[in-house]
């Protein structure tokens, strides 16, 4: 796991709006592609969420794995263990 | 030696405190709780330092060798092992570490400098290996550890045969150790955050980085070894570019886990080679109750999905079918006997599309 992204993914968070969007970010940071197993590992470094946590996103289907999970349904589940964009959630 | 300036602007990393000492409660617990818990780690390292310790003292001589054993014999050993089991489950049991009045604040400010410079000081061989102490600083903890675990790896190398020490990479150790101990007894003192008296204070919010969330997720109590947090992750590509490694994780005395071998499943053994790395890398299965697997119909994780649904169709018991996929067959390797399905969910067309299962030892 690279330390400089999950500095950078921690920093990151406080320029973000949502969740998703720091996502987003990562998967632009991983160079276009996050797989689960990468969003568990930087999210879990980065934020100290619990995998049983990350898993419950597993199906989103930003991660091109045929999951139906939606933006929304991401973020209101993740929501609530970041501070995003510096605001308290 | 750290300069100050180092420590203010590592604490200023971790909490974007635009002063220091000074900061908010809130701030002040969850930096408090990010350093227990890297505290947590370099007592896991120290321990596990005990083999290193020894080739150490059977391959050197000289003073400092000579007061490190004795030292070790005396106290460190039984000094970590009491530390690690105790002390660190206080830690995570207090929740969050947030003190009452202004003089406390300065103390614990004062000993989490103490312990950033411990931990500078214990693992200041990287800063001599070209890591810089500010990207130390910003190390998550797992990094540290596998940076710490290097070290101990350099510490065991010493060559065979005597030589004399020149006191460096030792002698870091030894202040290390010492420092923990020092941490230690200060924060066991009544009326310190680890000491006997004060209820747990409210769990803060959710702070860039130093998040715990699980706190309130799995309900620390204290005492209770199971219940400390042990992480592992480990990334790589196969030669097609592809994501693989392992992630794991133990909350409540649960172990989870995401492993993903990439492009060379049938290289025999890469899986299994991945669950044992993990399963050292979070200290083993003591504490452990149940090993959950959680399986998915998601496009590259469905790899034990799959073998579950192609044991049902062959006629065997959920049950059955779970030891046959690889996450059961490693669980019974290890003495998870057991499983207990959680909850399944069928697809349209009768498959399962979603299998929760816990692997316990027997009688668990």
């Amino acid at each position: 796991v690279n330390a400089d992204i999950v500095a950078d993914l921690q920093a990151e968070a406080d320029k973000a709006d949502t969740v998703v969007s720091l996502m987003r970010w990562l998967q632009k940071r991983l160079g276009g592609t996050l797989p689960p197993l990468s969003f568990h590992a930087y999210f879990g470094e980065a934020f100290g969420i619990s995998l049983a946590t990350l898993q419950d996103v597993e199906d989103w289907h930003g991660f091109g794995g045929g999951g139906s999970m939606t933006d929304d349904d991401v973020e209101a589940r993740l929501s609530g263990w970041i501070r995003i964009g510096g605001r308290a959630n | 030696m750290p300069p100050p300036a180092l420590m203010n602007a590592a604490l200023k990393y971790v909490v974007g405190m635009p002063d220091w000492p000074g900061g908010d409660p809130e701030q002040l617990s969850a930096l408090s709780r990010f350093f227990l818990q890297i505290g947590d780690e370099f007592l896991n390292q120290l321990r596990a330092g005990d083999a290193a310790a020894g080739h150490v003292v059977s391959n050197n001589v000289g003073d400092a060798v000579d007061e490190f054993q004795a030292w070790w014999t005396r106290s460190g050993k039984d000094f970590l092992t009491t530390a690690n089991e105790n002390a660190w489950n206080k830690a995570a049991g207090l929740k969050a570490m947030a003190v009452e009045t202004k003089i406390q604040h300065a103390i614990w400010l004062a000993l989490l400098a103490f312990m950033l410079y411990m931990l500078a000081t214990g693992v200041g061989a990287l800063a001599a290996r070209g890591v810089g102490a500010g990207a130390l600083m910003a190390m998550p903890k797992s990094v540290i550890t596998q940076q710490a675990t290097r070290r101990s790896t350099n510490l065991s190398l010493v060559p065979p045969g005597p030589q004399r020490s020149g006191g460096g990479g030792l002698l870091a150790l030894l202040i290390g150790a010492a420092a923990v101990g020092g941490i230690y007894w200060l924060l066991t003192q009544p009326g310190m955050p680890l000491g006997s008296s004060g209820d747990p204070a409210p769990t803060p919010a959710a702070t860039p980085g130093i998040a715990r969330p699980a706190d309130t997720e799995t309900g620390f109590e204290r005492g209770e070894h199971k219940q400390v947090p042990r992480y592992f992750a480990k990334l790589d590509t196969d030669d097609q570019g592809r994501v693989t490694g392992v992630v794991a994780d133990v909350r409540d005395g649960v172990l989870f886990l995401r492993i993903d071998v990439g492009n060379a499943p049938k290289q025999k053994g890469s899986g299994r080679k991945l669950f044992e790395e993990a399963i050292l890398g979070i200290d083993g299965l003591d504490g452990v109750d149940a090993i959950r697997g959680r399986w998915k119909a998601i496009r590259g994780l469905s790899d034990n999905l799959d073998t579950f649904n192609n044991m049902r169709k062959a006629g065997k018991t959920e049950e059955e079918a779970a030891f046959e996929t690889f996450t059961g067959k490693m669980a019974k390797e290890h003495g998870f006997t057991e499983a207990e399905i959680r909850s399944v969910r069928l697809g349209k067309d009768g498959s399962y599309i979603d299998v929760e299962v816990d692997f316990r030892r027997p009688g668990q």
